[in-house]
Order: C-alpha cells, then sequence, then structure tokens
C-alpha cells in the first residue's frame, strides 16, 4: 500500500514528466494542444511576456532606488560636514586657488564657464565658489588629500 | 601527451540583451513557458510548496537578473529558462526528499551556479507530510486517472511516470510504438492542465 509520502512523490513525479514533455513538443503541438483546451495562447503569452518584463523593470527600479538613496545619503553627510570659509576675503582667494589648482577639472569648469579669469572674480564670486565646492564635496576631497 | 582542445569560455548576455530576448519570444515559446511552470510549479505544490507557475518563472528570472544564473548566448533563452526553473525546482524537491534524489543534469554552462536556497522567496515545505496535503495530492492523482479511466494504457503510463520511469522505458515495459506513446501522453498533458 502506497504510503503519504509515496503518493506526494508519485504526483510530483509525474508532473515533472509532464512538465519536461511540455519541453520537448513541437510548437505545432504545442499549439494544438491550446486549440483543443480552447486556451487563448495571445492573453497567456502576452500576459507572459508582460511578466518577464515586469520583472526586469523591477530590477532597474530597485537599482535606481539603490542610486537614489546613496545620493541623499551622500549629501546628508555632505551637509553634516562643518563649513567654515576663511574670515578674510584674501584667505578665501588663497584658499579657492589651492583648491582649484588640485583639481584642474574644476579649475577649467569654473572660470570657463563663469569667470574668465580667477583674479577678476569678485569676493562674493569666490564665496559662492567655495560654497559650491563645499556642496559638491571637493572641499572634503581636498581637506584629505596630501598636498601636491 | 595530447593536448586537449580548449573549450571556448561562453558569452554570458547582459540585461539589455536579456530584455531585448523577451521582447522577442515567440508566441509558443511563452505559452511553452507558462506551460512548463505551471507543471512544476504543480509538482512542487505536491510537496507542499506554495508557488505558482508565475512565481516560478519570475523567480527564476530574478536570480538571472541578480547574476545568481547566467544565460550562456549559445543557449536559446526559451531553453535556458525552462532548465534553469528545472534546476530551481528540482532543488526544493532535493530539500523535502533529502539529498538521495537525483535528476538529469542540463547544459553544464547552464547549470554552473550552485542550486542555492530559497529560503526568503518561497514558503518552505514541511518535510513532514500534512493531511491535507496528502489528501490534496491523492484526489489531484484520482483525478487525473479518473479522467482515463477508460483507457488501461493512459493508466499504466501514468503509473510508470509517477514511479519515475523514463518514456523509452515505459514504451518498452508497455510494448508500446512511438506513435501511440505519443498519442498517450498527449492525452496526459492536456488532461492535467484540464482543471474542470
Amino acid at each position: 500500500m502506497a504510503t503519504p509520502v509515496d503518493t506526494e512523490r508519485k504526483l510530483q513525479v509525474l508532473l515533472d514528466s509532464l512538465s519536461e514533455a511540455i519541453a520537448s513538443v513541437t510548437d505545432a503541438e504545442l499549439l494544438a494542444d491550446a486549440k483543443a483546451m480552447e486556451e487563448d495562447v495571445d492573453r497567456i503569452s502576452e500576459n507572459t511576456r508582460q511578466l518577464l518584463l515586469g520583472c526586469v523593470y523591477q530590477v532597474k527600479r530597485a537599482r535606481l532606488e539603490e542610486a537614489e538613496h546613496a545620493h541623499r545619503h551622500s549629501v546628508q553627510r555632505l551637509a553634516k560636514i562643518p563649513f567654515a570659509l576663511p574670515a578674510l576675503p584674501d584667505a578665501r582667494r588663497k584658499e579657492l586657488g589651492r583648491i582649484l589648482h588640485r583639481h584642474p577639472k574644476m579649475q577649467e569648469a569654473a572660470l570657463t564657464l563663469q569667470h574668465r579669469n580667477f583674479e577678476a572674480m569678485t569676493d562674493a564670486d569666490v564665496e559662492r565658489l567655495l560654497s559650491q565646492l563645499h556642496h559638491l564635496g571637493v572641499l572634503a576631497e581636498s581637506e584629505d588629500e596630501e598636498p601636491e | 601527451m595530447k593536448n586537449k582542445a580548449l573549450t571556448p569560455e561562453p558569452t554570458y548576455a547582459t540585461e539589455a540583451e536579456i530584455e531585448a530576448a523577451i521582447r522577442t519570444l515567440s508566441k509558443p515559446d511563452l505559452y511553452r513557458l507558462s506551460c512548463y511552470a505551471q507543471f512544476r510549479a504543480g509538482a512542487l505544490a505536491a510537496l507542499g510548496l506554495g508557488i505558482s507557475g508565475p512565481d516560478l518563472l519570475q523567480e527564476t528570472l530574478k536570480r538571472t537578473l541578480a547574476g545568481k544564473r547566467r544565460w550562456p548566448k549559445a543557449v536559446s533563452f526559451v531553453d535556458y529558462l525552462i532548465w534553469t526553473m528545472k534546476s530551481i525546482s528540482n532543488a526544493e524537491v532535493k530539500k523535502v526528499h533529502g539529498a538521495g534524489f537525483t535528476f538529469i543534469d542540463g547544459p553544464r554552462d547552464v547549470r554552473e551556479a550552485p542550486e542555492e536556497d530559497c529560503e526568503g522567496c518561497w514558503q518552505l515545505p514541511s518535510r513532514t507530510p500534512e493531511p491535507e496535503r496528502i489528501v490534496a495530492a491523492r484526489q489531484e492523482l484520482e483525478r487525473l486517472k479518473g479522467l482515463f479511466s477508460d483507457d488501461e494504457r493512459v493508466l499504466l503510463v501514468i503509473d510508470g511516470l509517477a514511479e519515475g520511469m523514463t518514456g523509452p522505458d515505459i514504451q518498452k515495459c508497455l510494448e508500446l510504438s512511438q506513435t501511440d506513446y505519443e498519442t498517450i501522453m498527449k492525452r496526459l498533458r492536456r488532461g492535467a492542465r484540464r482543471k474542470d
């Protein structure tokens, strides 16, 4: 007499065998099965495609959320770093010059896009640029680096 | 000493290639995946693992996109998904029946990733059969046999498959021609999927 485990296992093995039969039949046989069973192949196929595409979308969305979270975390971390500008305009200008010297690409962007000449920048421009560089995390990076 | 022929390293699909492959799957391909997943999930349900066909298919693709499984481009995408669904469900069956249960492997490239746990993804079955499960399994077997009560040959094929016999073994044992066996399997496939 079959034990309870046998019954479960027999059904499982039988269904596994039938799944393998599905894997090996031709497309024509498969569609003939669907027709005989009056199944809506168009609907089932489209639902299956949407299920798979939905999975790709979820993975992309999760990656995007992860990047957004990392960005928010980075902004929060930067906001917590104390930012103290040098008290005197000359010292601020000197500090900005030091940073731009260490980051040539930043210097290129700052001086080409906003101010054609470092010397021609006003004290307010220097202060604003230093503030922007702080928010970009450049000041923190510069402090960590060894001087050239 | 003979030089061993170097086997080229398989190339694996990127996420973009996977997405493109999904968009170009044909209607029969998609229908086949749906039916295959339905049977595999049914087999797992017989052991008490509460998942549906779409769950199994989705889990297979999620693992692929996460890099736990990789699709070698030399294998068709449908074959890859089918082998991977089989591998994932076999891993679950092994957990219930123990390591003594063996399966025929798929293509080496496809199955190179170890079979991982589904814990956290699905409701895991208990190793001890629960009364509801036993009753449900028995009823499903009886339903299937009931559909073919007038055809002794189909009933014998059901018994053979449920015992884990292969198609050629069943054919030989029951002296069935290839055509007869295919006709019986066709009836069985349709009957198993018909729920009314």
